[in-house]
């Protein structure tokens, strides 16, 4: 039995490793952090396929696991920049330039925000597999995508 | 389509756009739309150059053991506060925000009333220390001199003023000082009385806190150290009162000084007793004073 469980396990790890230590270093921003992610996502997969939790469409199955481990990481964390310090920052930086800097942008958009960017961008996942790892409907997800851009925008174009 | 897409409307379709998986004729809207508003072709292009950057960012690699063995790798130490937060912090805002009122409402409150007790114990600790005191001085000539006030006083202290009858201007009498000796008519005061003087000078002036500094001054002049116990005077009901321990050779010389000091009397103070600007007497005391030492009491008044 734990034969079969390792073995569904190492293919998991095979086949979305790269993928989920991806995001959880592009989350939090720290390799250390992100192992230390990666490694509880795992767990979780593996208690998950204990108990026969195991869906048939697996990928969707991981980045739902991946999504939900990773947001609650990060609302733990509760490392929020504060807005004076991000206007501080902004102003010494010309509209344009700030493209460059886009991590840092990145980070300030919520962490639902920051996985659908990731996915769909980053990593070309479907949007039906975004849309069942983050429960939410593709045409909502599409329209999420354009807000946080036109967010994105407005903070790396906008003069101040 | 027919109409023109909005500013807004081809929003809807950036998403699918950006993936090119736009149907040709609702592109065709869009592409129309860009070419009559050039703000909007301006923020797509903008969303294409984000895009392009997330697509082009590296991709991080899973660590080697980690990818080998996810679950027994060695992970980096970090410490709880890096991903953790208090469960205070998690509490709402508003829960927060009420208890911390209430703590310091709690707090200021705890301290006005605490604030009487404290005094209590205060002031307890104090008389005890007095007690000690007294007890370690059987013989009663510090404790005595301590409680009478003889120990340099600041002036209007309302717990060392117990002027009795001092209320009509007449200077107190204090137990143990019986009236046995002179005054300045002469007269012999007859009475028990013990081995001690103690002098007795009444001013009265229609201004005694004017006096007062006069009488420091006076009393300075004459040697009289400025750390003597009383120089300073108090006011008590009444009058001002000086309560001191002189050397008797400076006795004379204190009551010249007070005499050039008194106003001068008018003709009915030498018939009518008690409107004199200046009187002493003299007295034994049984209250003990130190070898070579006088108690000198001046008492500065109004005139009646």
């Amino acid at each position: 039995m734990s034969q079969v469980i390792q073995e569904k396990l190492d293919r998991v790890v095979a086949s979305y490793g790269d993928l989920i230590f991806d995001l959880c270093d592009s989350i939090l921003g720290s390799t250390a952090l992100a192992q230390i992610a990666f490694y509880s996502i795992i767990k979780k997969i593996r208690s998950e396929i204990k108990r026969g939790e195991y869906q048939l469409y697996e990928r969707s199955w991981i980045l739902k696991v991946a999504s939900q481990h990773l947001i609650s990481m990060v609302q733990q964390r509760g490392e929020i920049m504060e807005p004076k310090l991000q206007i501080e920052i902004d102003s010494q930086l010309d509209s344009g330039h700030r493209l460059k800097y886009l991590g840092f942008y990145f980070r300030r958009l919520r962490p639902e925000m920051q996985l659908l960017l990731l996915l769909k961008d980053k990593h070309q996942v479907s949007h039906e597999d975004i849309s069942a790892a983050l429960s939410t409907p593709v045409d909502t997800l599409k329209l999420q995508r354009e807000q946080v851009l036109k967010t994105l925008e407005e903070w790396m174009w906008t003069s101040y | 389509m027919d109409e023109l897409l909005n500013c807004f409307q081809w929003r809807r379709h950036v998403s699918d756009l950006l993936d090119d998986s736009l149907p040709a004729d609702t592109r065709q809207e869009v592409q129309k739309h860009f070419r009559g508003c050039s703000s909007c072709e301006a923020s797509f292009q903008r969303y294409v150059k984000i895009v392009a950057a997330i697509r082009g960012q590296s991709k991080a690699e899973i660590p080697e053991a980690l990818k080998r063995a996810p679950l027994s790798a060695i992970l980096p130490q970090i410490t709880s506060s890096q991903f953790s937060i208090s469960r205070w912090e998690k509490l709402p805002w508003y829960f927060r925000v009420t208890l911390e009122t209430a703590g310091i409402v709690a707090i200021v409150f705890l301290g006005i009333s605490s604030a009487p007790y404290l005094r209590n114990i205060y002031e307890r600790s104090v008389e005890k220390n007095l007690n000690d005191f007294k007890e370690m001085n059987p013989a009663g000539e510090s404790s005595k001199d301590f409680a009478e006030g003889s120990i340099p006083l600041l002036e209007d202290q309302p717990q060392a003023a117990k002027p009795s009858g001092s209320e009509s201007g007449v200077p107190p009498v204090e137990e143990g000082d019986e009236l046995s000796g002179e005054n300045d008519r002469g007269e012999v005061l007859a009475g028990r009385g013990g081995n001690h003087q103690l002098w007795r000078f009444t001013l009265k002036s229609v201004s005694p806190d004017e006096l007062r500094h006069q009488v420091i001054r006076a009393l300075t002049d004459l040697k009289i150290s400025d750390k003597t116990p009383g120089l300073a005077g108090m006011t008590v009901p009444g009058g001002i009162e000086f309560k001191m321990l002189l050397p008797e050779e400076k006795i004379t010389d204190v009551k010249a000084a007070l005499q050039r000091l008194a106003p001068p009397s008018t003709e009915d103070a030498k018939v009518i007793p008690g409107t004199e600007t200046f009187t002493w007497y003299r007295v034994k005391s049984k209250n003990k004073v130190p070898e070579g030492k006088a108690k000198v009491i001046i008492w500065l008044s109004q005139p009646n």
